[in-house]
């Protein structure tokens, strides 16, 4: 059981902050965005490239590849679904929208990095210390670590700073945000880039942790989607709570019913959750 | 050549028949659906496996895969009854990928190796055959949704997407033709599933990703709720574009992934100019 919760620890630190990021995009633009997930493995692919393709150091990789990936998730979110909304597309036509360019950008990584998986790690993984019948290496402390810290501030930023209540403020009603003086663009554009900087920053841990392939996108896009919704009560930062509930709840098929299902388990809470969440909100009674 | 023009027919034949499935929810209740490529494969399965491991008549199995499909189309449709909008097309989409994962996982399905040497229904008929069992799938699939369109059923489903709230307050039974269009969209789904399992004569996992849905969706939406035979002909219209580059003989590597982003990228563009079109036309109604 201990090696059990580990696991899903571990996991559900690199899915909180996958999440997180979804959960600041989504509090403005209420949109599903499946495109979100490309955020994580273009990072990923940014980092190995120039890393171990040209030989970059880490200081110069990094914070390039962040940046790079910051301004494309600060396009998606702050200027093409700002304009799709005002051209008035519904949620669903940028639901399926998100979802192609999830395809183009899969497939042009798949095209310049003829379809290979990357792992920029290191090839000799160190044992890690003993934690309840479990191994945790120094990378997946610094993972579970980051993690748990950047919920906790996030929680407290939105809950205590003024930047936090205007997020919130634009979040449920952008125009009024507008009337009582609020910057709503720096605003969304602030927001879309700590969503984006959030979501890289986890590509690029897991790319030091496990091996990246570009279909990856679409399995990080739901995992974000599920884990938000089952933290949305607690508001954005609620999505880190959602993330360990899902891990814990794969982490579970993966060991108890039976490995091979461990994907399947994510796609069926996309499922179960969209059908709580939404139960008989938005449909006419019936009888 | 001729084998390679066969198979583009029976792709087209194929891409057809889930866009018709599509399009009895899309042009129907006005709901956009991502599952009857899971539909499709519980068809194609359900097929396979009779026939290869209980040995039952190609018929019978045929009749069989359909049904199960078609009951599989009125569980979904039970399932998701209560959502709406992009919530409804993202629950629909969990249930196509979550089966596709089932089918690469379960024994009866022989995970992701397949299960082959599945009869054809109609033996080795030659071409001539082949050729004739698309049409009659076609000509099944597109009758159906033609007389459905035309009945009272297909009246009051047009009544519901026009104005959900409005048509109930005359008394329309949404949740009968919600559970109608998800039985007769499951039927057209593993028709279009045992008309790949007989021609193909072996399916695995593959065949039912979801990105496959790519060009039944983009036909539906391009056809913009036309006559079914609109929908099948700009199915294969696409289906014709895309397979052109095998025709000239590239790289399938490249090619794959070529074509799905132009594919994608046209898509996207259909829709965003669909969709502005639309709304041009209501802001001008008033």
């Amino acid at each position: 059981m201990g090696s059990i919760l580990v696991a899903a620890i571990v996991s559900g630190s690199i899915y909180a902050l996958v999440s997180l990021g979804f959960a600041l995009a989504f509090r403005i633009s209420s949109v599903f965005n499946l495109a979100h997930g490309i955020l994580l493995v273009t990072a990923g692919y940014l980092n190995y490239w120039l890393a171990v393709q040209h030989g970059l150091s880490p200081w110069i990789s990094v914070p390039t590849s962040l940046a790079l990936v910051g301004a494309l998730g600060l396009t998606i979110e702050a200027v093409l679904i700002p304009a799709a909304k005002t051209a008035g597309l519904k949620p669903v036509d940028l639901l399926l929208l998100s979802w192609l360019m999830l395809l183009i950008v899969q497939d042009v990584l798949a095209i310049a990095f003829e379809s290979q998986s990357i792992y920029v790690g290191a090839s000799q993984v160190r044992e890690g210390w003993a934690v309840f019948g479990g191994r945790v290496t120094p990378l997946q402390a610094l993972i579970v670590a980051t993690s748990i810290l950047v919920g906790a501030a996030l929680f407290l930023i939105i809950r205590r700073s003024a930047t936090g209540q205007e997020v919130l403020a634009v979040g449920d009603d952008p125009r009024l945000a507008m009337i009582c003086g609020l910057n709503v663009k720096k605003i969304i554009g602030l927001n879309a880039a700590a969503a984006a900087l959030l979501t890289a920053g986890a590509g690029i841990l897991m790319s030091y942790q496990e091996r990246l392939d570009p279909t990856l996108g679409f399995r990080f896009s739901v995992i974000a989607i599920v884990s938000t919704l089952i933290g949305f009560p607690l508001g954005p930062a609620g999505a880190v709570v959602g993330a360990y509930v899902l891990a814990l709840f794969e982490t579970l098929v993966l060991y108890v019913v039976d490995p091979g299902l461990r994907d399947a388990a994510v796609y069926a809470g996309l499922f179960l959750v969209l059908v709580w969440t939404y139960r008989r909100s938005l449909v006419p009674p019936e009888g | 050549m001729v084998d390679l023009t066969l198979y583009v027919l029976q792709l087209c034949v194929v891409v057809g028949l889930l866009a018709l499935a599509i399009s009895f929810y899309t042009d129907g209740l006005g709901y956009v659906v991502l599952h009857p490529f899971a539909l499709a494969g519980v068809g194609a399965y359900v097929f396979a496996v009779l026939a290869t491991r209980y040995q039952w008549p190609p018929i019978l199995g045929a009749l069989a895969a359909v049904s199960s499909a078609a009951l599989s189309g009125l569980l979904c449709a039970e399932a998701i009854r209560s959502l709406r909008g992009d919530g409804l097309t993202l629950a629909t989409f969990g249930i196509g990928v979550g089966s596709f994962e089932l089918f690469r996982q379960l024994d009866i399905t022989n995970s992701v190796f397949g299960i082959g040497s599945i009869p054809s229904l109609v033996g080795d008929g030659g071409r001539a055959w082949q050729v004739g069992v698309a049409l009659l799938a076609l000509l099944l699939a597109a009758g159906l949704v033609r007389t459905w369109r035309r009945s009272v059923g297909g009246t009051v489903v047009a009544a519901l997407r026009m104005d959900e709230w409005g048509a109930l307050s005359v008394g329309a039974p949404l949740v009968a033709h919600q559970r109608v269009t998800g039985l007769l969209a499951g039927a057209v789904a593993g028709l279009g599933g045992v008309y790949l399992a007989v021609t193909a004569r072996f399916v695995e996992p593959r065949d039912f990703q979801v990105s496959g849905l790519l060009v039944p969706l983009g036909a539906v939406i391009v056809a913009g709720g036309r006559t079914p035979w609109g929908v099948v002909v700009v199915a294969g219209g696409i289906v014709l574009v895309s397979q052109g580059a095998r025709f000239v003989g590239a790289s399938p590597v490249v090619a794959g992934p070529l074509t799905e982003i132009a594919i994608a990228a046209c898509l996207a563009a259909v829709l965003v100019f669909t969709r502005l079109r639309q709304l041009r036309r209501d802001n001008a109604r008033g």
